[in-house]
């Protein structure tokens, strides 16, 4: 995975240590499921900012992989990542709509 | 099969004590990330992009029906209800949590299982022919020295911390199903009309960035000295494998850079330091070991089965099947039964919890309790009565595991790919199924005959693509997923690594590629030619011109 | 500084020894570790010395190397500059089976308790660790693990002895 340089437009996401799960680093320092509820930085320095947070929580062993994700405002004006892969970990397998995040959404239509 | 005693036992039981304690470590903070994630992997356990990954070595693909029972039984109560068999005859669940990993492998050990050393930079599975003992050409069975080879290199204290990681596989017939040549090491077994059986001895292939087939680093070497010389190249390795750039720390760059003579010249300086004081008692647990694989008591039957030959002549689907996917047993009135796991459009390697069970009760009831998994990501009844083929059939048609396509245009190997590989760079499922569903649609499987098609979705090639008739790589261009095509490899006897054909395409592209590659070799192939044979004969041009048109 | 001897599951009477720098002033008194660049440069002054002389070498040094030394220094101390680099394993092997030493082997460096059961195993006697708790960690390690395919380097049983119930015998003979 290359590291992307913080910059603005980010939000940062990790894997909990202790299930794995796909996790995303929300305002108030929390981790979420859902990229939805995300922190999206507003700068180069509030993504550093975000970075340092999530690091700490890394640091009490509550996370594993912590990186930046490149994202942007849905329709909805909440924060999605764009890039295929966290794209792919904010759903799950595109070949298993069945399975990951996406089910949920999937078993709700 | 191999049953472990006490001893085994213990090991694998001592080894899940450890992980309970290396994760509590890493919980506390006394382990770092960076310590815990290589502890984890020499333990099986993956971080990738959804969840955990564990995957359970299947060491030399044999399995018999209590564990895969067990194999389905964690797919249900600890997973999502499917497991993904590897191109190294392993099997992986894509979604356990840490919290559950070491009842997991509490789990694996009541059936003689475990997942030490499925990943990490050590030894990893041995792996070995999946038509081991039911092979009518074989010269002897190999899973007894491979199993050798699994317990000397099982929390080997000297080579757990190699430059990077190191596969064995071992062949026992003229044709090789183990893809020797794109080993670490891989063994040849022979006989020498001197010394009796021994290996011949490839070094340094591999797929990867920088693929090789393998150099041969020893003509022979003697079965009762085979660990002592397996010590000399680890050995070898340990001390002298690069550790600046994990791109270039696997065994086959060193023998790259210092050449093979240099190498070899090294590693017979030490095998000839070792010897003298090499320890007979391995070639003592050979003996039991090889006692454990006795042939199964087969019955005595005519080759020829009144129903079977019945059943053939009035089911054209199952006598297709037989057509393409049984092959001949050593045993009269016996066959080999490969089981797809590429169902048209599917993902190739997956496996549901049910159908786990179903090839299980099929194995023990109708295949002497054995079960083989291949490095092409399926599975094998090695020993069937051929009178029981037609209700093996039935029974797997029913299940969705009878698609007749062994070694066809459809049986394609991919690896995960970025769908779940935090490593991959694009997807290889989709890709696998698109291409799959236009040779299922266009129902010409038959006429194009063997073609091995193979995808990885990163350099790391797991899915062997250098290896593929047809391979394919996906690359990410600027955010783009992007395909590039390689033609005439092969992972057999014949080995050769794939030459890229020009510039990449799209997904879309890519399943429109192959399909002109095809139209390509069925518009200039001879009576009888493969696919390879083809190319081999005319080289890229042909299909070049077709895919590029003239420059 | 922590030490444990990793037979004996204790540190308490093993000898702290203090890294010197190639240009450091010898200290009056006290065990000291010199590289090898120092120790072949000044051997006769730094063997003259009444106290002990233990020799520091990285996980890739070459055992042969060492041979003429190994005779008339303390220890050596083998330092793991990062715990993922295995070839201090190497090193400690063919010192005891290659050149016949006897003496402490000690690693030091960058090791965690995983690491633990290995290096006694491949030869290494003692470790110098930085944090207490890691002491602890290697002892439950150490306790842990009763049974071993490979050949220990001492007397005790390898599960294929153990199994067919007689020692190895050498192959050639």
């Amino acid at each position: 995975m290359a590291d992307l340089k913080p910059a603005a437009s980010q939000l940062i996401s990790a894997n909990a240590l202790w299930t794995g799960q796909a996790v995303f680093l929300t305002r108030d320092g929390t981790w979420s499921t859902d990229p939805a509820q995300a922190a999206l930085s507003t700068s180069a320095e509030d993504s550093l900012h975000l970075l340092e947070m999530a690091k700490a929580s890394n640091a009490r062993a509550e996370v594993e992989l912590v990186h930046l994700a490149a994202a942007t405002l849905r329709e909805d004006g909440r924060p999605w990542p764009t890039r295929n892969r966290e794209y792919i970990r904010a759903l799950g397998p595109t070949v298993r709509r069945d399975l990951g995040y996406q089910a949920a959404t999937a078993r709700a239509d | 099969m191999y049953r472990y005693d006490d001893y085994d036992q213990t090991i694998v039981r001592q080894r899940i004590n450890d992980f309970r304690d290396a994760v509590e470590r890493r919980l506390s903070g006394h382990l770092s990330e960076e310590e815990f994630k290589l502890i984890r992997q020499m333990n099986g356990v993956y971080l990738q992009l959804h969840a955990y990954m564990l995957r359970v070595a299947v060491p030399y693909g044999s399995l018999d029906s209590r564990q895969m029972h067990k194999l389905a039984h964690i797919a249900r109560t600890y997973d999502k209800g499917y497991g993904h068999f590897t191109t190294r005859q392993n099997i992986q669940y894509n979604w356990p949590a840490l919290r559950d990993m070491p009842d997991i492998l509490e789990e694996l050990a009541a059936v003689d299982m475990h997942a030490i050393q499925t990943s990490g930079n050590l030894i990893r599975n041995v792996t070995a022919d999946p038509y081991a003992g039911a092979a009518a050409e074989e010269l002897a069975d190999p899973r007894p020295y491979a199993e050798l080879i699994r317990q000397w290199s099982t929390l080997h204290p000297e080579f757990s911390f190699l430059p990077r990681k190191f596969k064995i596989a071992v062949n026992a017939s003229a044709t090789d199903r183990a893809a020797v040549k794109f080993h670490d090491i891989g063994l040849q077994l022979k006989n020498d009309p001197q010394q009796g059986r021994g290996f011949s001895v490839v070094v340094g292939g591999g797929m990867g960035r920088t693929p090789f087939v393998g150099p041969i680093l020893r003509d022979f070497v003697p079965e009762a000295q085979i660990l002592t010389y397996l010590e000399a190249v680890l050995r070898s390795y340990n001390e002298l494998g690069r550790r600046d750039n994990a791109f270039k720390a696997r065994i086959k760059i060193l023998v790259h850079e210092l050449g093979k003579e240099a190498f070899s010249e090294m590693v017979e300086q030490e095998f000839a330091r070792l010897l003298p004081t090499a320890d007979d008692l391995p070639t003592v647990e050979l003996a039991r070991i090889r006692s454990q694989f006795i042939t199964p008591t087969f019955d005595q039957l005519p080759d020829q089965d009144a129903d079977y030959e019945q059943a053939l002549k009035t089911d054209d689907a199952f006598a297709h099947w037989v057509a393409v996917n049984v092959v001949p047993h050593k045993q009269p009135g016996y066959a080999i039964a490969n089981i797809s796991l590429k169902p048209y459009g599917g993902i190739p390697g997956d496996i549901s919890a049910d159908q786990m069970d179903l090839v299980a009760d099929l194995a023990q009831t109708v295949g002497h309790d054995e079960i083989r998994a291949t490095h092409a990501q399926n599975l094998v009844l090695p020993h069937v009565r051929k009178r029981d083929l037609y209700t093996v059939w039935q029974a797997l048609d029913k299940a969705g595991l009878a698609t007749a396509n062994l070694d066809r245009a459809s049986d394609i190997i991919a690896c995960p790919g970025l769908d779940y590989c935090v490593l991959a760079n694009a997807r290889s499922i989709p890709i696998a199924q698109e291409i799959s569903k236009r040779f299922a649609a266009k129902g010409r499987e038959d006429l194009i005959g063997e073609l091995k098609i193979k995808i990885s979705g990163c350099i790391n090639a797991c899915g062997h693509h250098h290896a593929g008739h047809i391979g394919i790589l996906g690359v990410d261009r600027k955010g783009e997923e992007m395909y590039q095509l390689t033609l005439g490899g092969s992972g057999a006897e014949d080995a050769s690594i794939g030459q890229i054909t020009g510039r990449g395409f799209d997904e879309a592209g890519i399943v429109d590629a192959v399909d002109t590659v095809v139209d390509t070799y069925l518009g200039q192939r001879k009576t009888d030619e493969t696919f390879l044979e083809t190319y081999r004969r005319l080289g890229p041009a042909p299909f070049k011109e077709a895919l590029y048109g003239t420059a | 500084m922590e030490r444990l001897d990793l037979r004996k599951l204790t540190g308490a009477h093993l000898k702290p020894y203090r890294q010197m720098d190639d240009d450091a002033p010898m200290p009056e008194e006290g065990a000291v570790l010199v590289s090898l660049e120092r120790l072949t440069a000044e051997s006769e002054t730094l063997l003259a010395h009444n106290y002990p002389v233990g020799l520091l070498v990285p996980g890739q040094a070459k055992a042969a190397d060492l041979a003429p030394w190994l005779d008339k220094v303390a220890l050596i101390a083998i330092r793991f500059e990062k715990f993922s680099d295995g070839r201090g394993f190497s090193l400690a092997h063919r010192l005891r089976d290659e050149q016949g030493f006897g003496g402490e082997i000690r690693a030091t460096g960058h090791l965690i308790a995983d690491h633990a059961e290995f290096l006694l195993r491949s030869g290494v006697t003692s470790v110098e660790l930085s944090d207490p708790l890691a002491v602890d960690h290697f002892i439950k390690r150490l306790k842990l693990y009763s049974l071993w395919y490979q050949d220990t380097l001492d007397a005790r049983p390898t599960i294929l002895e153990l199994r067919h119930g007689r020692t190895r015998k050498r192959l050639a003979s």
